[in-house]
Order: structure tokens, then C-alpha cells, then sequence
């Protein structure tokens, strides 16, 4: 049981067009699979086309090459749920109503109903929070209700894009425990796309770097620790040193060749409208 | 609460205090009372109106216009605003139409109306129809159009049914845009049947402006002005009504910057 592959990635390949119709490659033959019960990370420099193999898993967008296994175990019938970068709420919803309608779908009654959104958000600290709107709360209680939502509908994985990347760092941290918490208790599956190596290597027991575009998977690095972690003292633990110095030295040629990258199209957009 | 107390201190003085000047120079003669008479004649004026009848039946009459016209353009502009905002084919068919005939001035096209239509009540309700479907057309394509896309994401991932899709992303997400046209499409009615009822018509307020103008009766007049600028202002007050009680998700901050 434990070692069911959840999803099962074959050369995958995407690309784009761009407005002067030529393709850009933006993820070039990566293959790689998530175990069941895993905490994966997809690290790699900004642009490089993280968002995009999370996308296409989640079946938001179709891949033009390569395929994507999915290997559920049957049951409620929600393999996927994503939380986003951005906040993902619809304002005009209150909170219970934004988890409400992920929810419409499993047919429950009103009692049940509410007891399903009220135990998620207990989960997430914010049950007194269930009428009020999202511009109402702070950004880390947006992300509490978006991580409410994607695990109210039961899914067998979490994919999470980037969701802590605008907190300051204490509500980071709290959210990150949170997130561990949630692992461990509810012994969901995550995938977690990042930049950040730090919180790869609190969170995660794999973490998949990639290149600069066009993505390819450059190394898969192994973190040894153990759940639950201490993630305050996890700087201290033996081997954060070399694991941290490794990707990073792993992803150091990544970022300036992404850098490069960035300039050179920028340069080129603004020559072609001179 | 102070605050609260403080701008509408601010409300009612401010323009109290205009009144107030106006009304002295007037007496005094720094104003000619020919061309400007005191408000307080106006508003004594304005009161013999209404006990006279004339003006509410000028009320009533301009409103339903308005309301009629509001309806007649209002709905297919929505309805049209929200088809091209979800299909680009029927956007592409529908956008250089609206480019090429919204800038006409609304006022330029009254004689081709009396042409088509006569001058009978059905003109005047048609050409505030007109300028009321341009915006009402264009707010609800812009706002259904730039719904956030994430939300639609959203949509595929929990798998949302299409009724939940429009009634709680489309419809909520592009109300404040719609409400915006609603609001400039009220103020563009008030523009456009003051114009048609100068003229083509033998009632409503713009028809009360014109027929005091030109009897010389400057008094009437100026009491219409007043009448129709409450009526402007009474317009607005209950669209915000509305827009309250339609998106209350919205924090008195948002609302205040809007406006």
C-alpha cells in the first residue's frame, strides 16, 4: 500500500505560443512519480515552468506530449484539490460558502454539510471565522481558508503552487506547521511547488530541482529527516548544512541562466517595438 | 462615529451654505433677480408647483421614461455584454459595431428617431434606450470579461456545476463592473430625456425647462433645475441602495474608493 505511485509522470512535454507564433518550450521530457503518502517538492528558478507540470496534472491545462497517470484509489471521487499563490478565494463568498461550493458536488445534507465545513476550518484554526468575507481576514487566514477548501473535498492529493509565497515569515512558519500537522494526521499526499529552498527542505522528504526553462529534472534530492520535525530547531538538525548547500549549488546556475533568460526577453520586446 | 457625523456635516452644509450665499446675492442685487431669482422664492415656487399639480405629473411622466428606457436598453445590453464577454466569436462580431456607432452623440440621432418613430412617447423612451444599452453593453463585457481566470481553474479542479459557475462566479464577479455601467447609464438617461423632451414633447421635466425658457418664466425654470437635480441625486442614492444590498461582500473602504 505504501508504495502506490499516485501519479505517474512520462516524458512530459508542453508548449507555448507565443504572439509572434513560434513555440516555446516550456517543459521538455520530465518524467517523475509521487508515492502515495509523499511530500514532494518541485523546486526550480521563477518562470521555469513549475506552475505549468502543476497545472497539467491537475488537469486545468492538456500536455503536448508525454502523459499523466493517475492511479486513484477509488472512493469520493476528488483526486486533486490546488491552493494557489495568489488568493484564491472569491471575495464575494464568505468563507463557509467558498468551501461550501467545492462541497456542492458530494450531494450531502445540510447538517452534514455543515459539519464538514465546520471541521476543516477547526483544522485550520479558523472556526469562528465561518460568515465573515475574505478581504475581512489577513493574508495568512486567506491561505487557512484556501488550504480549509482543498481538503474539505477529501482529495487523495494536495497540490499546493507556491501558496506561502507573499507571507512574511512568521505567518510562514505557522502555516508551515500547519501544513505538517495536516500531513501527518491526515496522511494526504502533497505535492509542493516552491523556490524556496529553506522550505523545501522543512517540509518535504523529496524534493525534485529543475532547470531553467525548458523544465527538465535536473537532480532528485533525498531529505532524510523524519516526521514530525522541529521545524524551529530544524536549522540545527545534522545534515540541513550539506542538504541546503547541495540544492542550492544545484539550482545556483539555474537562477542566472533564468536570469539571463528573463533580460534577454525583455531586451527583445522592447527592440521589437522600436 | 465622528467621522461618520463629520461628512455629513459636510453634506448638508456645504450645500446649505451655497443656497445661503446665492440668496443674499441675490437680495442684494450683487446678482441680477431677473435671471437669478433667491432659492427661497424657488423652493415657495416649486412648492405652488407640486400643490398646483403640474410638476409632480412633469415628474412622473419623465421618470417612467427613464425607467422604461432604462429597462428597453438595460436588458439587451446585459444580456449582449455578457454573450460577448464568454464568446469570443460573438465578441469579434459585436466589437467594431460598438466601436463604430458608440461614439455618435446620442442627442445627433433624435431627428432620425422622430423620423422612424414619430413623436409619440415611444421616441423618447428609444432614444434613452440607446445610451443606455452602449453602457450598459460595454461595463458588462469588461466586467465579465476580466473575471479572474483562477476562479475558472477553480471551477475544474472542484468541479463546480454550471449553475454554481454563474451564479456564484460570473454573475457575483461581474456585478460590480454592471453596477458601474448602471450607474452611468441613469446619469446618461437624465442627459437624454431632458434633450428629447426639449424637443419633441408636451410634458416631463426637459419640456417644463424649455416651455419656462421660452415663455420667460425664469422662476419655473430654475424650480425644474432643482427638481432635477434632486431627482439625479435621488437616483443615485438608491442605486447605492442597491449596490449595497447586491454585493455586501464589499468593505466600506472598497465602496468609498470606487466612488
Amino acid at each position: 500500500m505504501q508504495d502506490r505511485e499516485i501519479v505517474q509522470v512520462r516524458n512530459l512535454t508542453k508548449k507555448f505560443k507565443t504572439s509572434a507564433n513560434t513555440d516555446i518550450l516550456v517543459v521538455d521530457d520530465v518524467s517523475f512519480s509521487i508515492k502515495e503518502g509523499g511530500f514532494y517538492s518541485l523546486i526550480g528558478p521563477s518562470g521555469c515552468g513549475k506552475t505549468t507540470i502543476i497545472r497539467i496534472i491537475a488537469g486545468i491545462e492538456k500536455s503536448d506530449a508525454g502523459e499523466v497517470t493517475i492511479n486513484s484509489a477509488g472512493g469520493e471521487g476528488h483526486v486533486f484539490s490546488l491552493a494557489y499563490q495568489q488568493n484564491d478565494l472569491m471575495p464575494w463568498l464568505t468563507v463557509e460558502d467558498n468551501i461550501r461550493l467545492g462541497l456542492n458536488q458530494k450531494g450531502y445534507d445540510r447538517d452534514k454539510m455543515s459539519s464538514v465545513i465546520n471541521s476543516y476550518l477547526k483544522e485550520v484554526g479558523l472556526e469562528k471565522f465561518n460568515k465573515f468575507y475574505p478581504t475581512r481576514l489577513s493574508g495568512g487566514m486567506q491561505k487557512r481558508v484556501s488550504l480549509a477548501r482543498a481538503l474539505s473535498v477529501n482529495p487523495e492529493l494536495l497540490l499546493l503552487d507556491e501558496p506561502f509565497a507573499f507571507l512574511d515569515f512568521q505567518t510562514r512558519l505557522t502555516l508551515h506547521k500547519l501544513i505538517l500537522n495536516l500531513f501527518m494526521e491526515e496522511k494526504k499526499s502533497i505535492f509542493f511547488v516552491t523556490h524556496n529552498v529553506p522550505e523545501a527542505i522543512m517540509l518535504s522528504e523529496k524534493i525534485i530541482v529543475f532547470t531553467a526553462r525548458p523544465a527538465r529534472i535536473k537532480a532528485i534530492v533525498d531529505i532524510p529527516f523524519t516526521y514530525p520535525r522541529n521545524l524551529e530547531k530544524i536549522r540545527t538538525y545534522k545534515d540541513y548544512i550539506d542538504i541546503f548547500d547541495k540544492v542550492s549549488e544545484l539550482l545556483k546556475d539555474e537562477i542566472s541562466k533564468s536570469d539571463e533568460m528573463e533580460r534577454k526577453k525583455m531586451l527583445e520586446k522592447v527592440l521589437e517595438h522600436e | 462615529m465622528n467621522k461618520k457625523i463629520n461628512t455629513i456635516i459636510f453634506k448638508v452644509c456645504s450645500p446649505l451654505m451655497t443656497l445661503a450665499a446665492w440668496e443674499i446675492m441675490s437680495r442684494t442685487g450683487v446678482l441680477d433677480i431677473r435671471f437669478f431669482p433667491p432659492p427661497s422664492l424657488i423652493f415657495a415656487d416649486i412648492y405652488k408647483l407640486f400643490a398646483e399639480g403640474i410638476l409632480l405629473k412633469d415628474i412622473w411622466i419623465s421618470l417612467f421614461r427613464i425607467c422604461c428606457g432604462l429597462l428597453m436598453g438595460g436588458l439587451p445590453g446585459l444580456i449582449l455584454g455578457v454573450l460577448m464577454g464568454r464568446s469570443i466569436l460573438i465578441n469579434k462580431f459585436f466589437q467594431p459595431l460598438i466601436a463604430l456607432t458608440f461614439p455618435i452623440p446620442k442627442l445627433a440621432i433624435i431627428p432620425l428617431i422622430i423620423l422612424l418613430f414619430g413623436i409619440g412617447e415611444f421616441s423618447k423612451i428609444f432614444i434613452v434606450a440607446v445610451g443606455v444599452f452602449f453602457l450598459i453593453v460595454i461595463n458588462t463585457f469588461h466586467g465579465v470579461s476580466r473575471i479572474d481566470r483562477i476562479y475558472f481553474d477553480l471551477c475544474k479542479i472542484y468541479k463546480y456545476s454550471l449553475y454554481d459557475r454563474w451564479r456564484h462566479i460570473i454573475i457575483p464577479g461581474a456585478l460590480p463592473a454592471i453596477f458601474n455601467g448602471l450607474r452611468l447609464a441613469t446619469g446618461t438617461a437624465f442627459i437624454l430625456i431632458v434633450g428629447s423632451e426639449f424637443v419633441a414633447a408636451d410634458s416631463g421635466i426637459g419640456y417644463r425647462i424649455w416651455v419656462s425658457w421660452e415663455v420667460f418664466q425664469i422662476i419655473h425654470m430654475f424650480s425644474a433645475l432643482f427638481v432635477l437635480a434632486f431627482l439625479g441625486w435621488a437616483a443615485n442614492g438608491i442605486i447605492k441602495i442597491l449596490e449595497r444590498w447586491a454585493m455586501p461582500w464589499k468593505t466600506d473602504y472598497q465602496r468609498e474608493c470606487e466612488e
